[in-house]
């Protein structure tokens, strides 16, 4: 791997989420729960507890009801894991982790390749018929109290529908899901994120709007997804410059959506316009329970799979969580980007400026304290590359939280 | 279903656990629109039921009035006249005139 920036390498980056559960089970970072154990209240609590531990990866594979199905929570809740995730050394430190990433970022020189659905792992196993999504997914109650079972580490793609062939406007972000039936799930929509935006666009013209939840997706394409970089990018260039090589897609068979060819489970289907039910209460970070509202429903008319799947979902709630460190990364990448376009206009302008904070708005992290804050520095006169990566993350202060959750257990 | 009385409500409180138990209702909006799914490896170790009114999903083997119950220790129940009034954070589009 040619590192872009001081970081010292350790390995290849990892390619897809089963690579990367091997790294950790190697690396002893992945606490494999074998006993038979379930659903609720068993697995929720364990996932609770691994939280305000130390943030220790969770892979079950004896559930009962669900003999066969293999579930990891907590993928990425410690900064270890992300930078073993990038391919660095799981003791590097946080600011040198955000800077590689940042400098890979920088350096968008791959484009996504495709490969065809016949050969594509996500599309090894496809059901069309009768499609039961609590026959083929090892739910589980994530909080108590939670309106059903959710699935926190949901990738949605979807696409402008009047944007042609302009496919920067496919978009593939993070999203919290409800099943509410064998082929329905709920989204969890503020209103303001993109796909709210997609969705209006198809309304306004009587249209469904075809969409792809992928579940397990390789780990930084799961950052990256988490980061709302904005409505005219698309993630896939960025996934690329941060593998530092064509991030591999395939083609959905029911639309023209494109998903990573490497998730591991691949719902395809539609949001129906015009149409809202309702969706909740669920558990935020923070811990606070939301109010039911009413959201729009994807229908899924296909679920495809890889052999011997494993499904991809985390804990939220009170704790440190993987969001935390997931949101912690992903808004350091987007102040980034949007430093990179907005500095030179502001060097261009004359003004001299010092000490300029950004506080970010975070489309699902957390809003309380402050904590997942990022700030930066203008140094005198126009900024270059040097200025451009003075970036303090205050990721700090949620380390420091996460030491306290430690040194309380 | 139309919001009862405090009186209606005490009955139907009454009335509604065993019915939850039996999985015939829905322990939130009380109808009857609940379908069944069993554990997918035939174990018969549980079944999911869920409503397709207001999308309340639970297990057979948790206790779903604890579910329902929220901080306060109230049971949440949804009747239709709640569901109509909830918020919409994604607005339907406004029909043209």
């Amino acid at each position: 791997m040619q590192l872009v920036g001081s970081a010292p390498a350790s390995h290849t980056i990892p390619h897809d989420l089963r690579e990367l559960l091997q790294r950790l089970q190697a690396e002893n970072r992945v606490l494999d729960i074998g006993r038979a154990v379930l659903p609720e209240p068993d697995v929720a609590s364990l996932c609770r507890a691994a939280s305000e531990l130390d943030g220790t990866s969770l892979l079950f594979d004896n559930i009962t009801g669900y003999q066969g199905r293999r579930l990891v929570v907590n993928l990425l809740a410690s900064w270890a894991n992300c930078a073993l995730m990038s391919g660095l050394p799981s003791d590097l430190p946080i600011p040198e982790l955000v800077q590689e990433l940042c400098g890979r970022a920088d350096k968008q020189s791959y484009k996504p390749v495709f490969l065809d659905a016949g050969t594509a792992p996500s599309y090894e196993c496809l059901e069309t018929d009768d499609v039961d999504l609590y026959q083929t997914l090892p739910l589980f109650r994530v909080n108590e109290h939670d309106g059903g079972f959710y699935l926190h580490k949901a990738c949605v793609v979807s696409e402008d529908m009047v944007a042609g062939d302009r496919h920067e406007r496919m978009k593939c972000e993070m999203y919290s899901l409800q099943v509410q039936g064998r082929d329905r799930l709920g989204v969890n929509l503020s209103g303001i994120d993109n796909l709210s935006l997609h969705l209006s666009i198809a309304e306004k013209t009587h249209r469904i709007l075809p969409v792809a939840v992928c579940l397990g997706v390789p780990p930084l394409a799961a950052l990256v997804a988490s980061a709302a970089i904005g409505y005219e990018s698309t993630e896939y260039n960025l996934i690329s410059a941060l593998y530092q090589r064509p991030f591999e897609l395939t083609r959905c068979i029911r639309s023209k959506l494109s998903v990573p060819a490497y998730a591991e489970y691949v719902l395809e289907g539609y949001i129906e316009p015009g149409s809202r039910c309702p969706e909740g209460p669920v558990t935020c970070d923070g811990g606070s329970l939301s109010e039911i509202n009413r959201q729009p429903q994807i229908i899924v008319t296909a679920i495809a799979h890889r052999k011997d799947p494993i499904l991809d979902n985390t804990y939220v709630g009170k704790s440190w969580t993987e969001r935390d460190c997931l949101v912690g990364i992903a808004s350091t990448l987007r102040l980034h980007k949007q430093a990179k376009d907005f500095l030179p206009e502001i060097a261009r302008s004359g003004t001299r400026v010092e000490d300029v904070h950004l506080r970010l708005g975070f489309c699902g992290g957390r809003r309380d304290g402050g904590r997942s804050a990022a700030w930066m520095s203008i140094q005198d006169g126009p900024p270059s590359e040097s200025c451009l990566s003075v970036y303090k993350q205050e990721i700090g202060a949620a380390r420091r939280r996460q030491t306290q959750c430690q040194s309380r257990t | 279903m139309s919001e009862p009385d405090l009186i209606t409500l005490r009955v139907l409180g009454q009335v509604a656990q065993p019915l939850a138990d039996k999985q015939e209702v829905c322990p939130r909006c009380r109808h009857t629109a609940v379908t069944r799914s069993d554990a997918p490896d035939g174990s018969g170790a549980w079944s999911i039921n869920s409503c397709g009114h207001c999308c309340f999903s639970w297990r057979s083997t948790e206790d779903a009035m604890h579910v329902l119950e929220i901080a306060k220790g109230k049971v949440y129940w949804l009747w239709d006249s709640e569901i109509e009034k909830l918020p919409m954070p994604v607005p339907l589009p406004v029909a043209p005139r």
